[in-house]
């Protein structure tokens, strides 16, 4: 299981000694580099006085959030986001394939010979009170996202992981919560669909991709660019939860089958969760 | 200045760690630390003398002078570079548990020997 | 519609790629005749693009309607618009594939419940990252869609099980530290100009001193892109991908993936950077890494036995070839690149389908395993013939134009470099023609061992070798396709984009702005003395 001692290290001699000085030569430029930048806080700095006042100063007028962050994440580059999505949305699609989640349409049943139990009184009656409040926080970060810290991908994270907590505390003996796997990968689907077809609408209706001003939502252009920015991030919001609980069920399905393999092959006892 | 080279010292730090730990785990970690150095830097571009978040203050959106805060466009692009890392970070981790279970060890020279 | 085509190059895979997964769980079939509509409709966007740019007009494309440095742009012009047509094309030639590593006749082991929908999700999600790279005009988008591709390969890689997963955990790190290379170095590029729009980076660069900060941001988008290009001596994780992971994935990636970041490094140091001194450097020091990575490749590729790995190291190579003419930077270099990219990437998409196909279907992978070859499976034996002569570069087909442009341009370029880029290119083709002969000899002039698989196999009735017939295809198309290009290759040429590129007309772009920016520059771009 473990390497013969002496042998934890790939490179010897002369590889190592060039790999050495790769490293050197980059530690050299790098300090060199840094000696060169502009001083950091300096309000005059290029990246203070190019290209970012604008945000500063439109992103209320033309997009309408007051967070400047949300502005520019959503609208003035909600391209970026897009593809911010996908890669998410490919993070999950490539544990699912990864990992071969077996039988992930079958609701939960607990495996025979399962000994594990999850969770103790304490942290069930923690979790009742506190699951509602976490995934409200979430709608809270959502919605909220256009004018404090916040948006899609942290409401998201924050929904699917107060899904997560549920099935964590409760094991798979209680009764199923949440999106089962799926449910999650529809839901993440879904998500991605809707950002790229509200990009699609704003297509149709003969503006660019993901060009929100020209929706026929009512109202002056900025109110419409923000009710479009709430329906992306609504979708990221989507996406991410959904992508959370399929990365979940797919490594607590190799947990089941760890242990299920454990149980049937001999007599080590079952280990501690975690 | 300071915090540029402390900047440096994680990126290097990492880096280093990526290439010079025998274990596919600690790699992933010291993976981690390069990514999270690049995002300090990026924030540190995003900071300004006396400047506040980039969050519009109630005063509503006339006079809005582009010094009184920070640049929101760095905060922007790291939110989509952690997203990406800790992506990234996922997938690496459903790897290596594959790996783990079909080889029953994460050193590198053991499973390079494996590949040969 | 013409304006509109750029932002839907990039947004119908992306569509297809959350789309097929979707089909595939809610009604467990349909996903594969979706995906292989949604390729089909890529390449027609990405063969309209190419048409709209032969008049030498690149189409700009604002997206969500604001303008650069702003928002984000996409821009197709020659250059990106035959990259786009590569990438969608040899995306059609995998699609209708079986992507996952199942051996065919093991029918059985599990598989995903979704089917292969999830598979050739993520293959559309491939192609996506690839399209976007290729049309962005923004540094950090062009980051962004590099780790979507490069997720998407990870998965496409380790879905081939056992040892496919630590080579893609290998490659995971590898280019992981690339896109956090690359981006390291967009940082210094943003802190000195504030701005991440390739159109305006040059402008703000020429008003900006040069100094330490901007060689070292240079340099640092140079080795990450490097290494996703697999450039001598950042290749390390290169073979055990192209072995390891499916044939399809294999075929998929060793035609396209590498290139496009060498299409990025050319875009980069050729274009937007150009002008700035230490870029110049680094691409002199490109040239030289090009030549070591010719020879080292081609020698390493005698010494394999295993025809993938052979293939692979073969690749090192070409890829060292192509950084030479990106390097040299003439219009007669990039002309010669860019052909060599076609040719290249078709023969080697051919080789790799054919070598996965006999390697994964019949366990034939090692070179001597394909004595033979000819007598029972005449059509494979063929097309690899087709491909390795154009690997080589023998005429009549297209890697022999390509090599001849290329060794033109290096002789053009003079100098000690140009003498030996000349001389490297020359050594190329001799190595390759001693590691495929040697493949060539086992195909036709050998026969079979005794009691091999190709040995048992009759020559006729039903029960003779057959492959799969997407692969048939695949590998068939895709010689006829060298082929084509050899015999064509004048026509060929003159369809490829003329170096350096036309200048952009869009309203995004202030023209005048940046004439002057280059004015102050050094020179022209694609006009580069070598040392």
């Amino acid at each position: 299981m473990s390497p013969a001692p002496g042998k934890t290290r790939l490179r010897h001699g002369v590889p190592r000694i060039l790999g050495a000085l790769a490293f050197a030569a980059l530690l050299g430029g790098l300090v060199a580099g840094i000696r060169d930048l502009p001083r950091l806080g300096d309000p005059a700095s290029p990246a203070a006085t190019h290209v970012s006042p604008r945000f500063i100063e439109a992103a209320a007028r033309e997009t309408g959030a007051a967070n400047m962050v949300t502005a520019v994440l959503a609208d003035y580059r909600g391209y970026d986001t897009l593809g911010e999505t996908a890669v998410i949305f490919a993070a999950g699609l490539g544990c699912l394939i990864i990992l071969a989640l077996a039988a992930a349409d079958r609701r939960e049943t607990p495996p025979p010979g399962l000994t594990h139990r999850f969770g103790s009184p304490i942290l069930d009656v923690s979790a009742r009170v506190l699951t509602p409040w976490i995934l409200m926080f979430a709608l809270y970060v959502l919605i909220h996202g256009h004018v404090s810290p916040g948006g899609g991908f942290q409401g998201g994270v924050l929904f699917g992981s107060g899904l997560v907590v549920v099935r964590l505390v409760r094991g798979r003996r209680g009764p199923a919560f949440g999106p089962g796997p799926r449910a999650a990968l529809v839901l993440a689907c879904a998500g991605v669909l809707a950002f790229l077809g509200i990009g699609f609408l704003a297509m149709a209706f003969g503006g660019e991709f993901l060009d929100y001003g020209t929706l026929p939502l009512g109202g002056d252009e900025a109110h419409v660019r923000e009710l479009a920015t709430l329906g992306v991030e609504a979708a990221v919001f989507a996406a991410v939860a959904g992508t959370v609980c399929v990365l979940f069920a797919t490594i607590s399905a190799g947990v089941r089958e760890t242990e299920a393999a454990r149980s049937a092959g001999s007599a080590s006892p079952p280990g501690s969760d975690g | 200045m300071t915090v540029y080279l402390f900047i440096v010292a994680l990126f290097i730090l990492g880096l280093g760690g990526m290439s010079l730990l025998p274990n596919l785990l600690r790699k992933l970690l010291a993976m981690n630390v390069m990514q999270v150095a690049v995002i300090v830097f990026f924030l540190a571009a995003a900071f300004k003398d006396g400047a506040s978040v980039p969050i519009l203050a109630e005063s509503g959106p006339e006079g809005i002078a582009a010094e009184g805060y920070m640049n929101p466009l760095p905060h922007t692009l790291m939110l989509t570079a952690i997203v990406v890392s800790v992506s990234t970070t996922g997938l690496a981790l459903g790897i290596l548990i594959r790996i783990r279970r079909r080889f029953d060890t994460l050193n590198e020279v053991s499973l390079l020997r494996r590949l040969r | 519609m013409r304006e509109s085509l750029p932002g839907l190059l990039v947004a119908v895979p992306l569509a297809g790629a959350a789309l097929v997964p979707l089909i595939g769980a809610l009604f467990r079939r349909g996903a594969r005749e979706t995906a292989l509509v949604l390729h089909a409709g890529v390449f027609a966007i990405a063969l309209a693009l190419f048409a709209l740019v032969q008049d030498g007009a690149p189409i700009a494309y604002a997206m969500g309607g604001w303008p650069g440095p702003w928002g984000i742009e996409l821009r197709l012009d020659g250059l990106s618009a035959l990259m786009a047509l590569l990438t969608a094309g040899m995306a059609c030639f995998a699609a209708p594939l079986d992507l996952s590593g199942r051996r065919s006749g093991a029918a059985g082991g599990r598989t995903s419940p979704f089917g292969d929908s999830l598979l050739r999700g993520v293959l559309l999600l491939l192609l996506a990252g690839l399209l976007g790279i290729v049309a962005t005009r923004d540094l950090f988008n062009l980051f962004v869609f590099m780790e979507i591709s490069s997720l998407a390969a990870y998965t496409l890689i380790a879905a081939g099980g056992g040892k496919a997963t630590i080579a893609a955990f290998r490659y995971l790190l590898a280019g992981t530290a690339a896109g956090s290379l690359y981006l390291f170095g967009v940082g210094f590029l943003y802190a000195l100009t504030g701005t991440l729009n390739m159109d305006d980076l040059p402008v703000q660069l020429a008003a900006a001193a040069p100094g330490a900060a901007l060689a070292t941001g240079v340099t640092l988008i140079a080795i990450g892109l490097s290494i996703k290009a697999a450039l001598f001596p950042l290749h390390g994780w290169l073979p055990d991908v192209y072995v390891f992971a499916p044939t399809a994935t294999t075929g998929f990636i060793a035609a396209v993936m590498a290139k496009v970041s060498a299409y990025a490094l050319l875009r980069l140091l050729g274009e937007t950077l150009f002008g700035v001194e230490a870029g110049a450097f680094v691409l002199d020091v490109l040239l030289w890494l090009g030549i070591g990575g010719v020879l080292v490749g081609g020698a390493l590729a005698i010494a394999q036995t295993d025809v993938a790995r052979m293939l692979a190291w073969s690749s090192i190579s070409a890829m060292g070839t192509i950084l030479i003419a990106v390097a040299v930077g003439s219009e007669l270099a990039v002309t010669a690149a860019l052909f060599h990219v076609v040719a290249h990437a078709l023969a080697k998409g051919c080789f790799f389908f054919a070598a996965g196909a006999l390697a994964g279907g019949l366990g034939l992978s090692r070179v001597q395993s394909w004595a033979g070859l000819a007598s029972r499976l005449p059509g494979t034996a063929v097309a690899v013939t087709v491909a390795a002569f154009s690997l080589i570069g023998l005429p009549p087909v297209a890697g022999f134009f390509s090599k001849y442009l290329l060794l033109a341009a290096t002789w053009n370029a003079g100098g000690a470099a140009g003498a030996a880029a000349f001389a490297a290119l020359i050594a190329s083709s001799l190595l390759a023609a001693v590691y495929l002969f040697r493949v060539l000899e086992a195909v036709w002039f050998r026969s079979p061992a005794q009691g091999s698989l190709l040995a048992e196999a009759p020559r006729t009735g039903p029960e003779r070798l057959r492959l799969p017939r997407p692969l048939v295809f695949a590998v068939g198309a895709l010689a006829a396709l060298t082929l084509a290009g050899g015999l064509f290759a004048a026509a060929v040429e003159r369809r490829l984009p003329r170096w350096p590129l036309p200048e952009p007309v869009g309203a995004a772009s202030d023209l005048s702005r940046l004439d002057s920016a280059r004015q102050e520059g050094a020179g022209t771009p694609g006009r580069r003395v070598l040392r």
